[in-house]
Order: structure tokens, then sequence, then C-alpha cells
């Protein structure tokens, strides 16, 4: 046999031998390549979140800081134009006329509950009122105000010896319950509203219950009324933020039930 | 009567029955297209036997026949799997026509150059380039997708790999297949059946993960494009 077939055959087995390494280190690069895509698309998405973070925290002092100006303003301006008003009105002489006169005492009655209502809603506005209240305090406010409307009932549960979170944990805190309570009043048509708390060594558990109409929540989500499930997403955003667990649960006729929940090494300040 | 059993029980033999056996465990109806691995390889199986039964039963001077049939149609069904390929689907029309034209040059190979009885090595050599260049260009699109995916648990990377390595060597054996069966008549060593046997192997072997890997797949997510 020719030398030459000798060569085309060694030539032949080492090229195979070569093809087959190929392909094994074809497997080994891509695997590592593929790696390294892997932990860039990780450290990319972490880079997000705490992009998102930030961004929402900025949101948050911003309106904070919105309701605080609103409620100042609320208090100097408003309220002081009412108070002189039914300063007016109770300074005003007597008059003969009975009918006038029931319309001047009903003006001042008007014009006292304005400047009540004002005052709890320049209260609930205020960050600075909230913090020095603390969470369950400024709940249970929330609720009496609810209550007093006379169309929906309150009731609030506390477990566990209370113990105070940090400030800005209590007014994030406090923003999601208001925003529950908007949402409930505005269109769950409850006839009650159900509040526990409960504080223990491992975790900070708040449930709202009311026993209004329920919501769908699945079509929330794929577009349809895009406000109201807006405000489900930034309420589960907040909560996120400081590290809380945010659910919500709902049933159409069965009322709807929110849950926060914060566990341990989130909380701090124990009484 | 040894010397014909080992002709038909040898390691392709035994790596196709393998990979026909696991098509059928693995596959099913939520697998969707890949189900038609059963089918091809019980073709390919009925080919081999054909083949075995021409070389040593009848003996005829060569078995060509059925094995250029099955060439055509093996090239034509990976072509056809990587249509299914989502990274693949950019150039979907283009490989479509590709499966067209290849169809086409093999027919006309089969039915007037190299015809029947002679093995078709044009078409083999022109097969086995195609399915070299789209292995690794979809192996290219893989990497440049912007999303992660588990490669290792990617059915369609384990084709691309399995098809490389056969295809590549394959092409190195027919080229140089006389050489190698005169290599065989004056030193009595079948290189040309140890490497065509390592190159199944291989081919078989990554089917058979592309089975194992499709399973899963479904299973993790149901619907499947």
């Amino acid at each position: 046999m020719p030398p030459q077939n000798y060569q085309i055959v060694t030539g032949v087995v080492i090229a195979t031998i070569a093809f087959l390494l190929a392909g094994f280190f074809i497997v080994i690069i891509i695997a590592y390549a593929n790696s390294r895509k892997k932990k860039f698309i990780e450290e990319k998405q972490i880079m997000q979140s705490k992009f998102q973070n930030e961004l929402l925290q900025t949101q948050l002092e911003i309106q904070e800081q919105t309701l605080k100006n609103i409620s100042q303003e609320i208090h100097d301006n408003i309220g002081q134009a009412l108070s002189l008003a039914k300063l007016n009105l109770n300074t005003m002489p007597a008059i003969n006329d009975e009918a006038l006169q029931q319309k001047i005492t009903n003006s001042k009655e008007l014009v006292s509950k304005a400047i009540i209502d004002l005052r709890d809603l320049s209260r609930s506005l205020d960050t600075d009122y909230v913090q020095e209240m603390g969470l369950q305090r400024a709940i249970e406010y929330e609720l009496e105000l609810i209550k007093k409307t006379g169309t929906i009932e309150t009731t609030m549960m506390v477990e566990g010896s209370m113990f105070r979170l940090e400030k800005q944990k209590e007014l994030i805190l406090f923003r999601i319950v208001q925003e529950t309570f908007n949402n409930i009043i505005k269109h769950a048509g409850a006839k009650s509203i159900n509040v526990n708390i409960n504080y223990s060594a491992k975790s900070f558990t708040l449930v709202i219950i009311d026993d209004g109409k329920g919501v769908n929540l699945q079509p929330l989500s794929e577009g349809e009324n895009n406000n109201f499930g807006l405000g489900i997403r930034n309420m589960h955003n907040r909560a996120k933020l400081i590290g809380a667990d945010f659910k919500m649960n709902s049933k159409i006729g069965e009322g709807t039930e929110v849950k926060i929940i914060l566990n341990e090494g989130n909380n701090e300040n124990k009484q | 009567m040894h010397r014909m059993l080992k002709g038909y029980f040898n390691i392709i033999g035994i790596a196709e029955w393998c990979c026909f056996v696991a098509s059928l465990l693995l596959l099913d109806k939520k697998t969707t297209y890949w189900r038609f691995f059963q089918l091809f390889i019980f073709i390919v199986i009925c080919v081999e036997t054909i083949g075995w039964y021409m070389n040593y039963i009848i003996r005829r001077p060569t078995n060509a026949l059925p094995f250029n049939l099955l060439m055509l149609l093996s090239f034509v069904f990976f072509i056809w799997l990587f249509t299914k390929s989502k990274e693949m689907q950019k150039i979907k029309t283009g490989l479509q026509l590709l499966m067209l034209l290849f169809s086409i040059v093999g027919l006309v190979n089969f039915f007037f150059l190299q015809k029947f009885w002679k093995y078709n090595s044009y078409t083999q050599t022109l097969g086995d380039i195609l399915l070299v260049i789209i292995s690794a260009y979809f192996l290219f699109l893989v990497l440049k997708a912007p999303e992660y995916k588990n490669l290792f648990g990617y059915e369609y990377f384990w084709l691309a790999n399995g098809l490389i390595v056969s295809s590549m060597g394959s092409m190195l054996l027919y080229y140089f297949g006389d050489s190698l069966y005169a290599y065989y008549k004056e030193t009595k060593i079948p290189v040309y059946d140890y490497i065509n046997s390592v190159l199944n192997v291989v081919l078989y072997g990554s089917l058979i993960i592309g089975f194992i890997c499709r399973r899963k797949t479904t299973r993790l997510s149901p619907v499947l494009s």
C-alpha cells in the first residue's frame, strides 16, 4: 500500500479525533459563555430592581412632602377662614325672623362640621402627626373617621404586645392602609371593616377585611380598569420597598382581605 | 452466520435500537413534532435491516439504493426540525426553500448522476455541509440571544451538537472512503467502521439526550410552540 494512503488514513483518524474534541470544546465554551450571560442578566436585574426601589423611594418622599404642604395649607388658610366665618356667625345679633334664625343656626353647624372634618383631614395627611401617634393609633383614628360617617362599621383587634416599627416603615404602612380604606369606601360597598394587628417576636402582621362586593383580581392584571390595578401594584411595590409581604385575596360577593406581613429583622423599637 | 449477525448487531445497530426505544418511551403527544423521531428512527432501522438483508442474505453487489433514499429523508427531516425551533423562526422560509432545493438536487443525483445503485456521495457531502452550517448558525443564534437559556436542558442544543460532530466526521469519511477501504484490505483494520461507529454513537447519543430534554421541557411548560 503506498505510503501516501497510510498518511491519509492517519490524517483521517487525527481529524476525526479533532472533530470529536472540537465538539466537546464547543459544548464547554458555549456553556461558559451562557453562564456569563446568566450572571450578566442577574446583575442587570439587581440593578434594575435597585433603581426601581430608589425611584419609588423618591416618589414617596415627594408625595409625603406634598401631603404635608396640603395639610399645612388646609390648617393655615382654609381652617382659619372657616374659623373666622364661624366667629362671624356666632357674633351675629339675634334676629326676629324664625326661619332666618334657623338658617343661621344650620350654617353654624355646617361650618363647625367643616372645621372638624378639615382638621381630621389635615391630621391624616400630616406626616409628623402620623409618626408621632404611631401606626396603631393612626389606624384607629382613621377607623374612627370612617365610623363617624355612619355607613360602615369598623372594628380593630390587637394581639401581642405592641412595639413600634421604624418611622419610615410605619408611614408607608399607614399610607397603604389609607389607600385600602379609600378603595373600600369608593368601590366595595362594604358594611363593615375589620382590622387585625398581630405583634409577635418574629413578625408584624396587619390584616384588613371587608364584607364588600369583592373584586376579580385576574382581569385587573390584564389591563382592564388600569387605575385600580395600578393602585394595587403601587401598594405591592411600597410593601416590597420596606421588605414586607403584601397579599390580596378577594372573591366576587365575598369581600376582600388585604394582608401585610413584616418579618423579624425588619422590626425594631420593641416596647 | 456469526459474520452475518455481527453485520447487523454491531455498535451502530445497537445505538439505533437504543435511540428507537428511547423515542418510544420519552416522546409522546406533549412533545409535539419531536414525536416524528419515532417514525424516522423506525425507518432508519428498516432501511438498515433491508441493507443488511441485501448484503448478507441475497448478496447483492451493492445495497446503496435504500440508503440513498434514507439519506434524502434524513437531511430533509433534520432541516425541517430546525425550522420548528424558536431561534430559527426568522429564517424559517429560507430553510424551507433550502429543504426544497436540496430535495430537488438529491433527486436529480439519484435519478441522473450517481443513480440508484451507487452510493450518492454528492448528496451526502452536500447534506453534511448544510447541516454543519445550519447547526453552527443555530448555536450562534442561541449564544447571541439576549435572554438566558439553560442550554444543557435544551433539546435543539444537543441536536445541533450531535449533527455538527457527526456531519463533519461523515464528510471526512466519504471523501477519503477509498483510501480507508484500501487500508482495510491491506491491514484488516476497519478504520472506516470504527470512525463511523463513533460518529453514529455520538449522533444517537445526542438525540437520546435531546429526547430527555424535550420531555422535561414539555412537562414544565405544557404549552409549547
